[in-house]
């Protein structure tokens, strides 16, 4: 009797303390690996020197790195997430599995990818969801008919539709024939993301403009005008878009005014993936070039809603995100239309007030001010 | 009456207690099945610490990236006597001089200790912490168990002390985004083994798992008090209680027992991805 008892107590205790262990691990485990993947493949995007939006090719060897010529994956868009090159740790699902990755095609890091923009296409769909910048997979253990571990080829790792090759993935209940997890990056968050360096880019450029002309800020290319590509600065223009010459902002200062060294703005991959065309910009009239040097709020500085500090505002930047339900950007016609770029409060410039918001399908502007 | 209690004491009679031969192979039976018990009990626990000192080690890097969000720079390690606060050189270069523990921070971004400090447990508001003010590991609360954290004492783009600095002129800002997250900008180098030429900085590309993490934080493990460990084989690559070199090079691998190459090895090293922390810092307006 005793002995049963002792039995039954520690064949118990070994299961329940097995069983809890290995569930946890297996629930976090995958869990914070995706989430890391997610933050990084972001981070690796908005921090490109040349187009930021892009994405690494996948690493089809197992070794670690990215592989593909110069940014473009011509082994494959689908392998395992290049963690060496990304700068991670060796990351594993809760199956000790390294997890797979595939991006969007019109993602890539390559010139033949230009332009990379908010407009851009992502072509990934899961479970039907369209413009999906990139998937991670936590592949999970083996199963029946998964014999070629390990190796590279896809569907010794995923299943069903994420392993035929199509650009259609999709999530499922774990089970017999599917154990695949995976976590997106929609093209809004990415480029979210991305919108929120060029916003503070631009607002770097025009702090260290001010900074080197008595305070005084360019004046904005006018809207129809930059709709066009002319993305000269326009006399007497309180809003409009970022300029990029300076021609009537140097008449005005009465000296030949440029951008300052380390201004994103003057370098080639600002134009390149078109980022003029979403960046807006406005200013407060007591802070113009024709003002006098070293001015100050007068009653009619800018104000943005909804932000700390956002009264008294010399200049604001919004910078677009994608286009929201509504909003075309196709002719000059569409683009001479703050409303196809700006949503709420932003969209109606010429009261000199502005507003955050939270982003989502009503409002994905990225606001910054100073 | 007599003769059923003669009869019930005969019974009684009949009835033989255990012989001590039952007695021993039961308790024999009871400690081989407690051993069996106990056994992997102890494997629990020191599967329980090492879980907890990742749980930690993942909380500091967190706190790390937290900080960077708030602050626009990494905080330097806390130095042996800094009691948990961030130590810092008084010279911006040339002798380091007394060393300055923040707040108030001096903007240069000089660090006391780069490569051989402690996570700043006070600075960034983590707990538990000793009556030093330092973070420990799980296996104990001695002074060999606080968990250690190293920073890149990089030069970016003529910004000296890029990701420590502060102020006007200094610190990640300064030096750019793009110049930050460049590829292979040499920060502090993660190995999976003894770096064959280890000059300060480096190891060779069979080893190599990244040479571009800004900051790194890791527990010398559960032999932390064993004098004999941590100054051969790979732990040496990592500064710790008994020794270890002070640079820029790191080792990073599953556990090995005394006797495997690269020698005894239950360090716990994590580091923060650089895309993670230039991502978080952008959302963040600290950069660029």
């Amino acid at each position: 009797m005793v002995l049963l008892v002792l039995f039954v107590a520690v064949g118990a205790y070994l299961l329940v303390s097995r069983l809890g262990a290995a569930q946890l691990r297996s629930a976090r485990g995958s869990t914070a690996a995706l989430a890391m993947a997610r933050d990084a493949l972001i981070g690796r995007a908005l921090a490109d020197d040349n187009r930021p939006g892009s994405l690494p090719c996948p690493d089809t060897d197992d070794d670690g790195a990215v592989n593909g010529v110069a940014g473009n994956c011509t082994s494959s868009y689908l392998g395992r997430l290049p963690w060496k090159t990304m700068g991670l740790a060796d990351l594993r699902d809760a199956a000790g599995e390294r997890l797979w990755y595939v991006l969007s095609p019109a993602l890539r890091d390559n010139e033949a990818a230009w332009p990379i923009n908010g407009d851009t296409h992502a072509t990934l769909t899961v479970d039907g969801a369209d413009e999906i910048a990139a998937v991670v997979f936590a592949p999970g253990a083996a199963l029946a008919g998964q014999n070629g571990r390990p190796g590279n080829a896809v569907a010794d790792y995923l299943e069903g539709a994420n392993a035929d090759g199509d650009d259609a993935y999709r999530t499922g209940a774990p089970g017999e024939a599917f154990n695949d997890r995976l976590l997106v990056v929609r093209r809004s968050e990415l480029m979210h993301a991305v919108a929120s360096r060029i916003a503070g880019e631009a607002l770097k450029c025009l702090h260290d403009f001010a900074a080197a002309n008595s305070g005084r800020y360019p004046w904005a290319a006018d809207v129809t005008a930059s709709a066009s590509g002319n993305y000269s600065d326009t006399d007497r223009t309180h809003f409009g878009r970022l300029p990029h010459g300076l021609d009537a902002t140097s008449a005005s200062l009465g000296i030949t005014a440029s951008w300052p060294a380390g201004c994103g703005l003057a370098s080639p991959w600002w134009a390149d993936n078109g980022w003029g065309q979403f960046v807006f910009y406005s200013l407060a009239p007591e802070f113009a070039p024709d003002a006098a040097p070293s001015p100050v709020c007068a009653g009619s500085c800018l104000a943005v809603a909804n932000a700390a500090g956002g009264t008294d505002v010399r200049v604001v930047v919004i910078v677009a995100g994608e286009p929201l339900s509504g909003q075309h950007r196709v002719t000059a016609a569409d683009r001479s239309g703050v409303a196809n770029y700006l949503e709420g409060e932003n969209a109606t410039p010429a009261d000199g007030r502005f507003e955050r918001r939270a982003p989502g399908t009503a409002f994905n502007d990225v606001v910054v001010f100073e | 009456m007599t003769s059923s209690f003669s009869n019930k004491l005969a019974a009684r009679r009949g009835c033989r207690g255990f012989t001590l031969a039952e007695l021993a192979i039961v308790l024999l039976v009871v400690a081989v099945l407690l051993g069996g018990l106990l056994m992997p009990l102890s494997a629990q626990i020191e599967q329980r610490n090492l879980e907890e000192t990742r749980r930690r080690l993942d909380e500091v890097r967190e706190a790390l990236i937290g900080f960077a969000e708030a602050n626009g720079r990494l905080p330097c390690p806390a130095s042996a006597t800094s009691d948990g606060r961030e130590a810092f050189c008084t010279g911006a270069s040339g002798a380091c001089g007394p060393e300055l523990y923040a707040p108030p921070d001096p903007n240069h971004g000089r660090c006391a200790a780069f490569y051989d400090g402690f996570v700043p447990a006070v600075t960034l508001g983590l707990a538990p912490v000793d009556s030093q003010g330092y973070l420990p590991d799980a296996w104990g609360t001695s002074a060999r168990n606080r968990i250690r954290y190293a920073v890149a004492p990089n030069t970016v783009a003529g910004v000296d002390y890029a990701w420590t600095g502060s102020g006007p002129g200094r610190g990640p800002r300064a030096a750019g985004l793009t110049n930050l997250g460049e590829v292979s900008k040499q920060y502090l180098w993660v190995c999976s083994g003894l770096p064959n030429t280890e000059t300060g900085g480096s190891c060779d590309p069979a080893v190599k798992l990244t040479d571009n993490a800004p900051a790194l934080v890791y527990s010398v493990g559960k032999n932390a008090t064993d004098p004999a460990s941590g100054t051969t084989g790979d732990e040496a690559a990592n500064p710790n209680p008994n020794g270890g070199t002070a640079d820029q090079t790191f080792v990073s691998r599953t556990s090995s027992p005394a006797g495997a190459a690269g020698g005894q090895f239950d360090d716990i090293v994590t580091w923060v991805p650089l895309p993670v922390l230039l991502n978080r810092m952008v959302a963040a307006g600290q950069l660029p």
